[in-house]
């Protein structure tokens, strides 16, 4: 089976602390004494620069997601899933390591961001659209689906700002969902908008595994994980736990998280019993 | 296309770090669409809800010009050439509209679009870019509204004749915007650092604008802030442009080369900080 993503040793450091908050003469002014002081005692100062504070959201991840399958990324916050996501979609650019794409890729909650309030539903369908790569044929051809999915068809020349946020959300979702990018990130999707339109929702992200996109879950709950998704990556601090079968990675993951709620729980008797 | 039809050896993108992969011309040329409706979007967008609309192409530079009118001609008694006052001052205003709004837009680059590109990618350069083919699209109506200018003086008995070197009129205005572009993208990859510095180039602008030969010719200059003048590529734009219209002042070899040069390089640096700053100024702002 054709690959879809390839990912090889993505690493991510961020840095903390008094970067960027600090004003233009400050700089100016640590700079030179920086400077003078590599001038003066070149040993000690590149050790200060190393010590800056930081850490690693992403550490030395590797995986291969090939054509029509389902990969779960899961992990408590902070694990580092949405810097994954933003690499893999281009917002940012990893420190370490490489990660080929194969097709476009989308997120359908996400989409809703780049609508501009003062113009109406369809500019804003075709702006979005082109901004995610496609063309304005293409868009063309998925309008009417597009309009109809959301359901606001009486609405779709007034302009977003005036749109509520439901109706926004329904529109940003629909956009994504029915343009049918190679790469599908489902970001907490069913819970978007009233109960007919989450269960609109949760037909098309059936219909969306059913077609055999390449679909990316992340904060799922693993009830749907299991059904959904055939492979999983369990991630904590940045790096990768397990990647594997769904069942198997998720079962590990469930024991684990549950000894962590007992262990908080009872605390004395967890304490006993090591 | 569908996934089944993509081309398995050839990756669509790669993410590498250190890899210039956005805004590469290839990349821009296939977000042509977008660089379209953007332009669409920002030429609407600007008149939408406002007392006077699309009246303000005209109005602005009217009352600009009226003001320059009274305080640089009857006031300060600076020649103007050949050409009437109102002439003078507008055909310079509109033009240093377009450069100003053009430098400020694009400084506003990241600051402003730090929602979207934090959630969709796109080529960062296509917003620039979007923002001069705004501008752009902004001026030729100033410029229809100089020549119907020209035409009520020179149906009221003042002959003003337009030179034979129009055609090279959209040629000085890519210089601008190319020099627009290169010193707005600097300083909107160093925004991404110290946010404040947009207000610097408001007053930046303000002040530039009386050194640029837009309140009077070059010949009006003191010989002692000549060299002022010179090494200011706009003023040499800015001169180019109004020979290109009218013929009454020429354009100088010897600074034209001057800031030719300081354009390509200022867009050079500008677009190579701009491309720094694209990489990881979500990790930042």
């Amino acid at each position: 089976m054709p690959v879809a993503i390839e990912a090889h040793h993505i690493s991510k450091q961020f840095f903390l602390g008094e970067r960027n908050q600090r004003t233009f003469f400050e700089d100016v002014w640590s700079n030179t004494v920086a400077g003078v002081q590599r001038f003066l005692q070149p040993e000690r100062t590149s050790l200060a620069e190393h010590s800056r504070p930081s850490f690693w959201a992403l550490r030395d991840v590797s995986f291969q997601l090939h054509q029509g399958e389902t990969l779960a990324i899961i992990g408590e916050n902070g694990a580092g899933k949405s810097t994954l996501l933003k690499i893999l979609s281009r917002i940012t650019q990893p420190t370490m390591g490489k990660a080929k794409v194969f097709g476009r890729l989308a997120s359908l909650l996400e989409v809703g961001a780049g609508f501009h309030p003062e113009f109406s539903g369809r500019d804003n369908i075709y702006l979005n659209g082109t901004m995610l790569g496609f063309s304005k044929k293409e868009i063309r051809q998925k309008f009417d689906e597009i309009v109809d999915f959301s359901g606001l068809e009486q609405f779709i020349d007034v302009p977003v700002k005036n749109y509520s946020s439901g109706m926004y959300i329904r529109l940003a979702f629909s956009v994504a969902a029915n343009l049918n990018p190679e790469i599908v990130i489902l970001d907490e999707v069913i819970a978007v908008g009233d109960a007919a339109f989450k269960k609109k929702c949760f037909e098309r992200v059936e219909s969306i595994f059913r077609q055999g996109h390449t679909v990316i879950m992340v904060n799922h709950e693993m009830a749907h994980l299991r059904r959904l998704s055939h492979r999983c990556l369990w991630l904590r601090h940045g790096q990768v736990v397990m990647l594997g079968p769904t069942n198997e990675v998720v079962t590990h993951y469930e024991r684990e998280m549950n000894v962590a709620v007992d262990d908080s729980r009872r605390p004395a008797e967890f304490a006993e019993t090591t | 296309m569908s996934a089944s039809q993509l081309n398995v050896a050839k990756p669509s993108y790669v993410v590498e770090p250190g890899k210039f992969l956005h805004s590469h011309p290839k990349d821009l040329w296939a977000y042509r669409e977008l660089f379209v409706l953007l332009v669409k979007r920002d030429f609407v967008a600007a008149y939408k809800q406002t007392a006077l609309g699309p009246f303000w192409f005209f109005v602005q530079p009217f009352i600009a010009s009226l003001a320059f009118l009274v305080v640089f001609s009857q006031i300060a008694r600076l020649s103007t050439t050949d050409l009437p006052p109102l002439v003078f001052y507008m055909s310079g205003i509109i033009v240093w509209n377009f450069f100003s709004n053009c430098v400020s837009q694009v400084a506003y680059t990241f600051l402003l679009n730090a929602p979207v590109f934090r959630k969709i990618y796109f080529p960062r350069l296509i917003m620039p870019l979007s923002q001069i083919g705004t501008n752009v699209l902004n001026f030729v109506p100033q410029l229809g509204v100089l020549f119907l200018l020209i035409g009520f003086y020179n149906l009221s008995g003042r002959g003003i004749a337009l030179s034979p070197w129009l055609f090279a009129l959209p040629l000085t205005l890519g210089l601008m915007a190319l020099l627009a572009l290169g010193l707005g993208s600097l300083i909107a990859a160093a925004t991404v650092k110290y946010r404040d510095l947009t207000i610097v180039v408001g007053y930046m602008l303000n002040l530039w604008m009386y050194g640029s030969l837009v309140i009077c010719p070059r010949s009006a200059v003191p010989p002692n802030l000549s060299w002022l003048v010179t090494l200011n590529p706009m003023a040499s734009f800015v001169e180019c442009y109004r020979s290109s219209l009218f013929g009454t002042e020429h354009a100088q070899g010897g600074p034209l080369m001057i800031a030719i040069a300081i354009t390509l390089l200022l867009a050079a640096v500008g677009l190579a900080c701009f491309k720094r700053a694209e990489r990881t100024f979500t990790d930042h702002i």
